[in-house]
C-alpha cells in the first residue's frame, strides 16, 4: 500500500471523525490514536487548518426579507399551480342544452365573421400604445377549431322574441407558421410578453425578436419586460436586446430606471454599459450618484471615470 | 400534514415554515448566485408540493423535502440555458456573493468579505456533487449517514466527494489558512 493510500485512509478517519455518528467511545478512541499516531495528527492538523479558516457552520446567510420575499413569490406560484384548468366538457355538462346552443351559435359567428373579415392589411396595423396594449386582436389569428368558450352568461333573454344578450369568454390554441418579421405575428408575441407566459416562454420570445426589436410595439414590450419582469434572466436578455436602441429617449428613460433599480447587478451593468454610450446630462446626473451609492464596483468605478473625465473636459472650457 | 397531502397549499406553507430557511440556505450553498438559488427554492418547493401526496411518511419530511432540494439543485444546473450562462458570466466578473454567517453561533460571526468571496469561487470549482456533499456535512452540520440518505448514495461515497471536497478547498483557500 503506497503512502498516499495510508494518507488518504487516515483522512476519511478524519472525516468520520468531524462529520460522522462516532459514539463516545469511538470518540475517545480517536482521540487515544491522535496523541499516539503523529502521522495521524498530521493529517488532522492539515484537515483542522481548513476548519479553523473556514468553521463548519458557515453557510449563507438567508436574513428576513429574502425569506419574506420567497414566502411571497411562493404563494404565488402554488396558487398558480392550484388554479383549476378549465374543460369545456365540464362547463357544458353544467349548463341548460338552450344556453349551450345559442352560445356556441354566437361564439362561432363571431370567429367566422372574423375570418370572413380578413386580416387587416399591414400598413394599417396600428403600434402597440403607449400603455402597451396591442391594437391588433390575436383573435384574428386564431383557427377555425382552436378556441374553447371556457365562460359564458346570460345577462338578457327575452323568452318570446327570443332577443338574447351574452357575455362570453374564449381560449384557444392556435400554432402560427410564418417569418418574426411579419408585423403580425411580431405584435402578438409583443403582446404575449406583457401576459402571464412563462420565464423560459419569455426568454425565446425576446430572442426571436431580436431582429425585430426596433418595431415600436417590440421595444415598448421590451421596456414592459425589463423594468416588471421577477426574472432576472428575462430582464436580463431584454436590457441586451434595448441596448442598440439605446439612442432613442423611451428606451433611455428605461435603462436609467433599470440602472437606479434593478436588483440584479448583471442587469444593471449591461444597462449602464448601453448608457455609456449615450450619454446625455441626465444620463450623467445619474452617473454622479451611482459612483457613491451603486453595490457594484464595477459601476461605480466606471461611473466615476465618466463623471470625472466630463468634469475634466467643463473646466478646459 | 393531511390537509397539505390533500392539496391544501396553507397547511403546506405551513409545514414548510420550520425548515424554508435551511432549504434556501442549502440552495443557496449550491447555487453560483442567490437568483439561481431562489429560484432552485422556488422549483424545489412546488415539486414537494406536487409530490407530496405520494410522501408515505417512511423518512423524516424534513429528509424527503432536503431530498427535493438536493434533486433540483442537480438537475436546474444540467439545464442551465445559454441565457443563464452569459448572465452567470457577468455576474461572476462584478457580483458580490452570498453573506456567509455561522449559524452554529450564538453571535452569528460573519465570514471575511473576501475569504467569502474566494469561497464562493472555489466553490464553483467544485463538482456538482462534491460541492452538495460539501454544503450538507460541513455547511449545514447533517451527518454522513444523513447525507448519503438525502443524495441518495453510500455513505462511503459521501466521504469520498467530502475528501475531494476538502482537499480542493484546501488547495484554492491555501492563502486563508
Amino acid at each position: 500500500m503506497t503512502k498516499v493510500t495510508i494518507d488518504e485512509l487516515r483522512q476519511q478517519q478524519v472525516l468520520e471523525y468531524l462529520y460522522g455518528d462516532l459514539d463516545a467511545n469511538d470518540r475517545v478512541h480517536f482521540e487515544q490514536a491522535l496523541a499516539d499516531d503523529l502521522d495521524l495528527k498530521r493529517v488532522f492538523e492539515l484537515e483542522q487548518r481548513l476548519d479553523t479558516a473556514l468553521p463548519p457552520g458557515f453557510a449563507p446567510l438567508i436574513d428576513e426579507e429574502r425569506l419574506q420575499g420567497n414566502r411571497w413569490l411562493l404563494r404565488q406560484n402554488l396558487q398558480k399551480a392550484t388554479r383549476p384548468r378549465f374543460s369545456l366538457l365540464n362547463w357544458l355538462r353544467a349548463r341548460p342544452l338552450f344556453v349551450i346552443m345559442q352560445g356556441a351559435t354566437m361564439a362561432m359567428t363571431f370567429v367566422l365573421g372574423l375570418l370572413m373579415a380578413g386580416l387587416p392589411q399591414s400598413g394599417a396595423l396600428p403600434a402597440v400604445s403607449s400603455s402597451g396594449t396591442a391594437a391588433v386582436s390575436p383573435l384574428a389569428l386564431i383557427g377555425e377549431d382552436e378556441f374553447e368558450i371556457f365562460e359564458l352568461r346570460v345577462n338578457e333573454f327575452d323568452a318570446e322574441t327570443g332577443a338574447i344578450d351574452l357575455t362570453f369568454a374564449l381560449a384557444s390554441e392556435s400554432q402560427l407558421r410564418g417569418n418574426v418579421a411579419d408585423e403580425r405575428i411580431h405584435q402578438l408575441m409583443a403582446v404575449a410578453l406583457q401576459d402571464d407566459i412563462g420565464s423560459a416562454d419569455r426568454l425565446e420570445t425576446i430572442n426571436a425578436l431580436e431582429p425585430v426589436r426596433g418595431g415600436n410595439d417590440v421595444y415598448r414590450a421590451l421596456i414592459h419586460v425589463l423594468l416588471t419582469d421577477e426574472n432576472p434572466g428575462v430582464r436580463y436578455q431584454a436590457v441586451s436586446a434595448l441596448a442598440d436602441l439605446a439612442d432613442q429617449d423611451g428606451v433611455k428613460d428605461a435603462l436609467r430606471l433599470a440602472l437606479r433599480q434593478d436588483m440584479n447587478q448583471g442587469v444593471r451593468v449591461e444597462a449602464f454599459n448601453a448608457l455609456s454610450e449615450h450619454r446625455d446630462e441626465e444620463t450623467l446626473a445619474l452617473f454622479r450618484e451611482q459612483m457613491q451609492t451603486d453595490s457594484n464596483e464595477y459601476i461605480r468605478a466606471r461611473s466615476r471615470e465618466i463623471v470625472e473625465s466630463r468634469d475634466g473636459q467643463d473646466l478646459i472650457l | 400534514m393531511a390537509s397539505a397531502q390533500a392539496g391544501n397549499t396553507a397547511a403546506f406553507e405551513r409545514l414548510i415554515r420550520f425548515s424554508e430557511r435551511q432549504m434556501l440556505a442549502v440552495a443557496a450553498g449550491f447555487a453560483h448566485t442567490p437568483d439561481d438559488a431562489n429560484d432552485i427554492y422556488q422549483d424545489a418547493m412546488l415539486a414537494a408540493f406536487r409530490a407530496l401526496p405520494g410522501f408515505k411518511q417512511e423518512s423524516r419530511f424534513s429528509t424527503w423535502l432536503h431530498k427535493i432540494v438536493v434533486n433540483t439543485a442537480l438537475s436546474n444546473r444540467r439545464k442551465l440555458t445559454r441565457n443563464w450562462r452569459k448572465l452567470n458570466a457577468l455576474q461572476t466578473e462584478y457580483e458580490r456573493s452570498e453573506q456567509y454567517v455561522n449559524s452554529r453561533s450564538p453571535e452569528r460571526e460573519s465570514l471575511d468579505e473576501e475569504l467569502a468571496q474566494e469561497l464562493s469561487r472555489a466553490m464553483r470549482r467544485l463538482s456538482d456533487n462534491e460541492r452538495m456533499a460539501f454544503v450538507l456535512c460541513h455547511q449545514q452540520g447533517f451527518k454522513l449517514r444523513e447525507a448519503a440518505q438525502i443524495m441518495d448514495c453510500s455513505e462511503n461515497s459521501i466521504k469520498v466527494l467530502l475528501f475531494r471536497a476538502r482537499n480542493k478547498l484546501k488547495e484554492l483557500l491555501a492563502d486563508f489558512h
